[in-house]
């Protein structure tokens, strides 16, 4: 994944140019750590009361790790976890039928991956975003998704 | 069947849980995080707050006619910092366990549980100012209220006074946040933000006891023996020693006002 690709996305989410400078600077740190086969970048994100997007978290997704930037906007604190094994996955929707995105449309998503206690992922999609992490849980948590050995 | 009380997080933890349905997992501690995120941000970036940074040059200055020394040792600029999670999750465990005299019943106020906790624990975001006198301190805080009261946002003063020798004002200056939810939606809270006012030598003594205070709050149940009565206790020093800088800070004044000639 290259930063026309970050950048695209982020654009169509409405996100101000700053932020995507942001996510671009966080996609190449990973980069520095050795991690170079990212191949999809999700964004939590909410709406507010006036219809406005709240972007919180950056995810990173590679064909064995997962990559998290928590509250990206305002802090680098960069996570990173196997993802090899997923053990539960638990979705949450209002105004989304998993195929046709709308206005109203939000989903919630919880994934478990087994490592110790127990690491949670979290991503919340509205709109069109709807449709990129349906695209994620099918791609990188549904396939891993087994008993935990 | 009475529920037995939680004596550990981990016990608390189940308890909010199987009690409360509040399950306190990564979604729950990244809400969290988003919350103190959006709380710190909003005020931060505040007409408010950026106008209270501008505003400290007149407190100084209005200190400095009236008694001819500065309030602040330094050019303040707070920072606003976020409560860590496990930090404002033991503070919910003592409010709603350990200090709860109810118990099994909800402590005065009801529980502190999602997502009115975040407008109920007082220091989700905090700073603190350090003034050179023990006086600063009240005319400090009185005058934040006042200019927190101007703003329009609501504003109070706790004048703290403890038993371990810590002593500072407690300014809360409480405004609305639009909060995202567990889930997608936002909710509208009022959420206290906390200024503590200590004076120079109060500051020298917190960064030094520090490692005792965090010892301190892990503890659930007090020692056998009061602090007051180990002298050898990791206390006995430190807490006196507040006492008695708040003590020589008294006297400090009693010696600046005789040589002003105001007594």
């Amino acid at each position: 994944m290259n930063d026309e690709q970050i950048q695209a996305y982020c654009i169509g989410l409405g996100m101000p140019k700053a932020l995507i400078e942001r996510a671009k600077l966080i996609h190449a740190l990973y980069g520095k750590l050795g991690i170079n086969d990212i191949s999809d970048v999700f964004i939590s994100e909410y709406v507010k009361e006036d219809g406005e997007r709240s972007f919180e978290n950056l995810w990173f997704f590679a064909d064995k790790h997962v990559m998290e930037a928590k509250q990206f906007a305002t802090e680098i604190d960069l996570d990173m976890a196997p993802s090899t094994v997923v053990s539960y996955i638990d979705l949450k929707q209002t105004e989304y039928d998993l195929e046709h995105s709308t206005g109203a449309s939000r989903l919630f998503v919880t994934a478990t991956l087994p490592l110790g206690m127990g690491v949670g992922l979290t991503f919340k999609a509205s709109r069109e975003n709807c449709d990129y992490l349906k695209t994620i849980v099918i791609k990188y948590l549904m396939p891993r998704l087994q008993a935990p050995s | 069947m009475a529920v037995e009380k939680p004596a550990t997080i981990p016990a608390y933890i189940d308890w909010l849980r199987k009690e409360q349905g509040i399950d306190v997992s990564g979604s729950l501690r990244q809400n969290y995080r988003s919350v103190a995120n959006v709380v710190r941000t909003e005020l931060e970036t505040s007409d408010f707050w950026k106008a209270l940074l501008a505003e400290f040059r007149e407190f100084d200055g209005e200190y400095l006619v009236k008694t001819s020394y500065p309030l602040f040792a330094t050019e303040p600029r707070p920072a606003l910092e976020t409560k860590p999670f496990d930090s404002f999750l033991l503070k919910t465990f003592r409010r709603n366990v350990i200090n709860n005299s109810r118990w099994p019943d909800a402590p005065d106020g009801g529980w502190l549980v999602p997502p009115e906790w975040f407008g109920r624990v007082k220091d989700l975001v905090r700073t603190y100012l350090v003034v050179k006198y023990m006086d600063g301190i009240k005319f400090a805080s009185e005058h934040l209220v006042t200019f927190a009261e101007q703003a329009d946002l609501q504003a109070s003063v706790n004048f703290e006074a403890r038993a371990e020798g810590y002593y500072a004002a407690h300014v809360y200056v409480t405004r609305s946040y639009e909060i995202p939810k567990l889930t997608w939606d936002t909710v509208t809270v009022e959420i206290p933000a906390e200024i503590q006012i200590i004076s120079q030598l109060q500051d020298v003594l917190t960064r030094l006891t520090h490692p005792h205070y965090e010892r301190r709050r892990a503890r659930f149940a007090e020692p056998a023996e009061k602090w007051q009565w180990d002298y050898d206790s990791d206390e006995f020093v430190p807490n006196y020693l507040g006492h008695v800088l708040h003590y020589v800070e008294g006297m400090i004044m009693q010696v600046r006002e005789r040589k002003e000639g105001n007594r």
